[in-house]
């Protein structure tokens, strides 16, 4: 049984906090937010609800959940964890954030951070001991997910690599090991899936419905625009546009203006109503 | 009107007749695996005419087409035009075939290495000439694109639609623009993801393993690619890049490498991955 400290009151850090809780593990669920943590503790106890009824989570399991969970808003409660992992949300806070509770850590504790387009060499730099900063990136839905992305910075040792996918396995997770290059893995190779259909609907070569239909067909899951609808359009074009600036700009990961001008106009996919397919009552 | 009784007095015997509608096929070995279930199921009598790039002499292919087409080809409803590593000899092959072949009668060509429109532009009955996509029939998906040109009779694009329909794909019409719409998404994600292993972001395995697990995708891209063979999938596109003129279709040089070293995938046992050959069955020895 480890201590773990999860920073961010969010659908990834409840998600983060309950997968470890679910495997027996210590949590301290930081956030700066008083009015979100007064939710946290009913939001880890939905998600463990879930997976009791699925089956996955055995009583014993269950029964040490309200002991086992911390809620705190102070990065000085944190300072004896095993593992801290940071699932906070503005990429802008992150860094002050990281800095902050990397000067609270001994320097042998795990700091762990999951971001889906940022650098982590960039985040473990703003930190006193970069050496044991490592990318775990996580895929929403936590507890469903497969896979969680293993990420290196420059300076990261070997050993906290080594660690962070240990915990991975410990959580029945597959650890994929990625250099720290923008979009890593999944977020860089699944990119041209959604840009390049994009670039397809606004040529005028097939409908939204068509090219969905058509790649569908192949056996995935959810086609092009369905997937960006569900995902949004915002966290898309935003996670788009970080890659070009990261890569200084580099034609594959251009935005497009298209979904550009759809932002303009308040269309961000299911969460508005409207997106690529509009999901209004008639 | 053929039928595909014959009721004359110099009647073959029954056996020896189509028993549909007939269909020729110009293919290489690996595309008339992936298009010949699929013709066949369409209720189509076919009959191939294999191309082997390594081999291929066009002025003995076109004149042997030609007799054909004066005998045992005579009745053929409609030509399918694969044969997408004969990058220059196709256009003289449809181009033999529009000549011969009644106005009426569609021609099938495949837009993996150049649009409908290009391939129809000296046709004398570019009404008739309807494109389609080769690349996912390779990679065992079964669903296909058909795409009319500006000059093509929507109906005949509707009854080639019907025709793969009817041979159990997933078929739909799209706007003739080069690669389509599968070909367009599939080869940059090949690409995309070559370019990773080759900046050393993560082993093939890896990579395909998060595509499976991370974006629950049904296939890894870089087996699948090794499937399809790289050789095709740099045609695709060098033929993207050349017609779009965009840096976003720029091939993976990792991609170009494997594929001019002959380590085209699967079929020549190495790609991404290595491949063991099959084990070829061998006769019991006698006890």
């Amino acid at each position: 049984m480890q201590h773990l400290a999860v920073l961010g009151v969010n659908e990834l850090g409840i998600g983060i906090a309950s997968l470890a809780l679910a495997h027996g593990d210590r949590v301290s669920l930081w956030d700066a937010d008083g009015g979100a943590l007064d939710t946290a503790r009913q939001r880890v106890e939905a998600e463990l609800a879930l997976l009791a009824k699925r089956g996955s989570l055995d009583a014993a399991a269950r029964r040490a959940t309200p002991d086992a969970l911390t809620l705190t808003h102070s990065l000085a409660s944190l300072s004896e964890v095993d593992v801290a992992i940071d699932a906070s949300g503005p990429e802008s806070g992150k860094a002050a954030l990281l800095s902050e509770l990397g000067a609270l850590l001994p320097a042998q504790t795990i700091f762990a951070t999951s971001t889906a387009t940022a650098s982590i060499t960039a985040l473990a730099a703003v930190t006193p001991h970069p050496t044991r900063v490592v990318g775990m990136h996580f895929f929403i839905p936590v507890l469903a997910s497969a896979v969680i992305e293993i990420i290196p910075g420059l300076r990261t040792a070997s050993w906290a690599t080594d660690r962070a996918a240990e915990l991975a396995r410990a959580w029945e997770k597959t650890p994929v090991e990625s250099r720290n290059r923008p979009g890593f893995i999944v977020g860089r190779v699944s990119l041209p899936f959604a840009s390049e259909a994009i670039e397809i609907l606004d040529d005028g070569v097939a409908t939204a419905g068509t090219i969905d239909a058509l790649v569908e067909a192949l056996g995935f899951r959810a086609g092009p625009f369905a997937h960006l609808d569900t995902l949004g359009l915002d966290v898309y074009h935003a996670g788009c546009k970080a890659i070009y600036d990261a890569t200084f700009g580099e034609a594959r990961y251009r935005p497009s203006t298209l979904v550009a001008e759809m932002l303009e106009a308040g269309l961000l996919g299911r969460v508005s109503g409207e997106g690529f397919y509009d999901y209004r009552p008639e | 009107m053929t039928t595909a009784r014959n009721k004359g007095p110099r009647a073959l015997p029954r056996a020896a007749l189509p028993t549909g509608p007939g269909a020729l096929l110009i293919a290489d070995a690996e595309e008339r695996a992936a298009l010949d279930p699929v013709l066949k199921a369409a209720g189509l009598a076919l009959t191939t005419r294999l191309v082997d790039i390594r081999e291929f002499d066009l002025e003995n292919f076109l004149l042997d087409l030609e007799d054909a087409f004066e005998g045992p080809l005579a009745r053929t409803a409609v030509v399918v035009v694969a044969a997408d590593l004969l990058v220059d000899a196709r256009i003289d092959i449809i181009n033999l075939l529009d000549q011969i072949l009644e106005p009426e009668r569609p021609i099938l060509v495949s837009c993996s290495q150049a649009t409908a429109t290009e391939q129809s532009a000296l046709a004398d009955h570019p009404e008739r000439i309807v494109g389609f996509s080769m690349l996912p029939l390779l990679g065992g998906h079964r669903v296909i694109e058909v795409a009319g040109t500006a000059r093509t009779d929507p109906a005949i694009v509707e009854r080639v639609r019907a025709l793969f329909q009817a041979g159990g794909l997933v078929a739909r019409s799209v706007e003739d623009r080069p690669g389509l719409v599968l070909a367009r998404i599939l080869a940059p994600i090949v690409h995309e993801a070559a370019n990773a292993l080759d900046e050393g972001v993560a082993s093939a395995q890896a990579i395909d393993d998060a595509m499976r697990l991370g974006a629950e995708w049904p296939f890894g891209p870089l087996r699948w690619a090794d499937g399809v063979g790289l050789h095709r999938l740099l045609l695709v596109m060098e033929f993207l890049q050349r017609n779009y003129e965009d840096a976003r279709y720029r091939p993976a040089p990792i991609i170009r490498r494997l594929a001019l070293s002959g380590m085209v995938g699967k079929a020549s046992g190495q790609g991404f991955y290595r491949y063991e050959p099959e084990a070829q069955p061998r006769p019991r020895p006698a006890r």
